[in-house]
């Protein structure tokens, strides 16, 4: 970004100052809002905001839009505001995600909407769209947090929508969130890689997710990483494709009640756990041939080896001498 | 441009309640007067002399109404507030105390529907003007059980109406005057006929009974009080000053009457009369 020359400070009538139009919807925790309030109300505004000027003589908000919200339910007459030259839009936009989505003083749905944007400004300003590891230094998002806006961004209009106005919804009423897409997609994502045959029939699988989670049939955001689970046990597992598939479509059937983990303990959770134990055997066996090469058998713990004779007598029973 | 599309919806609703109801221009975003510090999201002028600030937003009881209350008091402008809400967060338990709260700091609230349907939760008056329950039930505290009945529906008038309120004040202490009249003819102390005069007439006759003369004062008081008052309420102000002074002065009416009616209703039963309302 282009230095800015800084002006000195001026004390401005805060229905001078607009919006930045970059920062359609902030989100600010009522707690800290009515904090800087209170101290606003004792102290009045201690830190200057930041501004520019535009062509119509009113100042645009660059920084300090809380505090510029205060101002204006306390009926204050002036606000201290430092003064900068107009960015360009990409300068603007950047700027906008260093202070706001950083503070994540923006919901994740809007940092995602403002990375599509600055996608695009990028590509006009050099001819190229930004890869993820310029979009992550452009932006201060960690790539982590890029694919998931990604997530966010790819979809379908309607479920923007639909989060849009949940997301209008103060907190405590919101039923469906970023993070509740961001699963979903994901899950779907890892799906459809691995059985490219839901890819036409996603429409209506996100529409059948969408109705159970709303009517508690899928409890937690977090059951999708088992649906995800169900399609990589396929060639993880070595499951066998028809019976993942069977429990797929009792998921994603809008006429049945089955849940997510209904069908991951149904079509995988004990081989899961098959494996989860293998590893711990595994481990085991790697410790005692470790103790027999540094022939320090008879330092075992006399409890460990209770337990190892245990583990024998049940394994000798269930495979057989 | 808005903070939030939810709270613009909660505004529309309330914009169209209040518009409904009183039928004036509301103004956004504005504030009433240059020196109160306090811009509510919404405002309307209800009356000539009284306007209504709203604040929307999601909790019952906002720290701006909170920190500003003194402010609203003291302005010389009489308003009443609303805070405006989701009806979801209206029902919610946790916002029990809040919401009480919020009507004993002399506050209205309104609740908005999830279809966008507002509905008045409770009602308020120009907060200049409000008298706390705790205070008035501290105020009427030494009334027999049928005054402090009969008090109680004054107050429930005060609370809609300063005004009426006052009047229904004023009409009690006339009530308590005629039956100290109805009392002492039967007592021969005064004529029927004379019993049954305006209250102006009748509390000089009652002054000039021997047996009655240790009541004499509040007497005197609660005829004063009902003509200062009646008259207070009956009569228009001409500007703007006069008009806030009427709101202000309605509490302390109002408290004043309080006050005469319970010193008329003990002195009447120091002087053997029932001190009963007519």
């Amino acid at each position: 970004m282009a230095e800015t020359a800084k002006r000195p400070l001026r004390y401005i009538a805060p229905d001078r100052i607009i919006p930045n139009p970059e920062n359609p919807r902030l989100v600010f925790r009522q707690a800290e809002m009515d904090s800087l309030l209170l101290s606003i109300d004792r102290h009045g505004v201690q830190v200057p905001i930041t501004v520019y000027e535009n062509e119509d003589g009113n100042f645009v908000l660059l920084d300090g839009e809380r505090r510029w919200r205060c101002a204006r339910k306390l009926n204050l007459k002036t606000i201290p505001a430092l003064i900068q030259d107009e960015p360009s839009e990409l300068d603007n936009l950047v700027l906008m995600y260093n202070i706001h989505a950083l503070r994540e003083q923006w919901d994740y749905f809007t940092t995602a909407t403002k990375l599509e944007r600055v996608v695009e400004l990028y590509g006009a300003e050099n001819g190229h769209p930004p890869n993820e590891i310029q979009l992550s230094e452009l932006t201060g998002l960690t790539r982590g947090a890029i694919r998931r806006c990604q997530l966010l961004i790819d979809l379908p209009e309607e479920y923007k929508s639909l989060l849009r106005a949940e997301l209008d919804k103060p907190k405590q009423m919101q039923k469906f969130s970023e993070d509740f897409f961001i699963e979903m997609e994901r899950s779907l994502k890892t799906v459809v890689n691995r059985l490219p045959e839901y890819g036409d029939k996603l429409p209506a699988i996100r529409s059948t997710l969408i109705d159970k989670f709303r009517n508690g049939t899928i409890s937690a955001v977090t059951d999708f990483r088992q649906l995800s689970k169900i399609a990589t046990a396929i060639q993880g597992l070595g499951i066998q494709e028809r019976d993942a598939r069977r429990e797929l479509n009792k998921v994603f059937d809008p006429n049945s009640k089955s849940s997510i983990r209904d069908a991951f303990a149904s079509a995988v959770q004990f081989e899961y756990r098959e494996r989860q134990v293998g590893r711990s055997v595994d481990s085991v066996f790697s410790f005692i041939r470790e103790i027999e090469e540094e022939d320090r058998v008879n330092d075992i713990d006399e409890d460990l080896k209770l337990s190892l004779r245990k583990l024998h007598v049940t394994l000798s029973r269930i495979l057989g001498k | 441009m808005e903070y939030s599309s939810f709270e613009e919806s909660l505004k529309l609703a309330a914009r169209k309640y209040f518009f409904g109801k009183y039928g004036q221009k509301i103004i956004e975003g504005k504030a009433i007067d240059s020196d109160l510090g306090f811009r509510p999201t919404f405002y309307f002028k209800r009356t000539d002399h009284v306007y209504c600030a709203v604040e929307v937003g999601p909790t019952p009881y906002p720290q701006i109404l909170r920190i500003k209350r003194g402010d609203l008091m003291d302005t010389p402008i009489a308003i009443s507030v609303y805070s405006v809400i989701p009806e979801d967060i209206f029902l919610a338990k946790e916002s029990q105390r809040e919401i009480n709260e919020l009507r004993e700091a002399g506050f209205g609230l309104i609740k908005v529907d999830s279809t966008g349907v507002a509905a008045e939760a409770f009602p308020c008056i120009p907060i200049v003007q409000r008298i706390s329950k705790a205070e008035f039930l501290d105020d009427i505290s030494g009334l027999p059980v049928g005054h402090r009945r009969a008090m109680m529906l004054c107050y429930e008038s005060y609370c809609n109406d300063p005004a009426a309120g006052l009047r229904d004040i004023g009409d009690l202490i006339e009530g308590l005057i005629m039956r100290a009249g109805k009392d002492a003819a039967g007592k021969n102390f005064i004529t029927k006929a004379a019993a049954r005069t305006k209250i102006a007439q009748l509390v000089p006759t009652l002054q000039g009974v021997s047996q009655l003369s240790n009541a004499n004062t509040a007497l005197g008081s609660a005829l004063a009080y009902y003509s200062t008052w009646r008259n207070q309420v009956a009569h228009a102000p001409k500007n703007a000053t006069q008009k806030y002074k009427r709101y202000k002065d309605c509490r302390h009416g109002f408290k004043e009457g309080v006050r005469t009616a319970i010193y008329l209703n003990k002195a009447l039963k120091d002087v053997h009369l029932s001190g009963k309302l007519a």
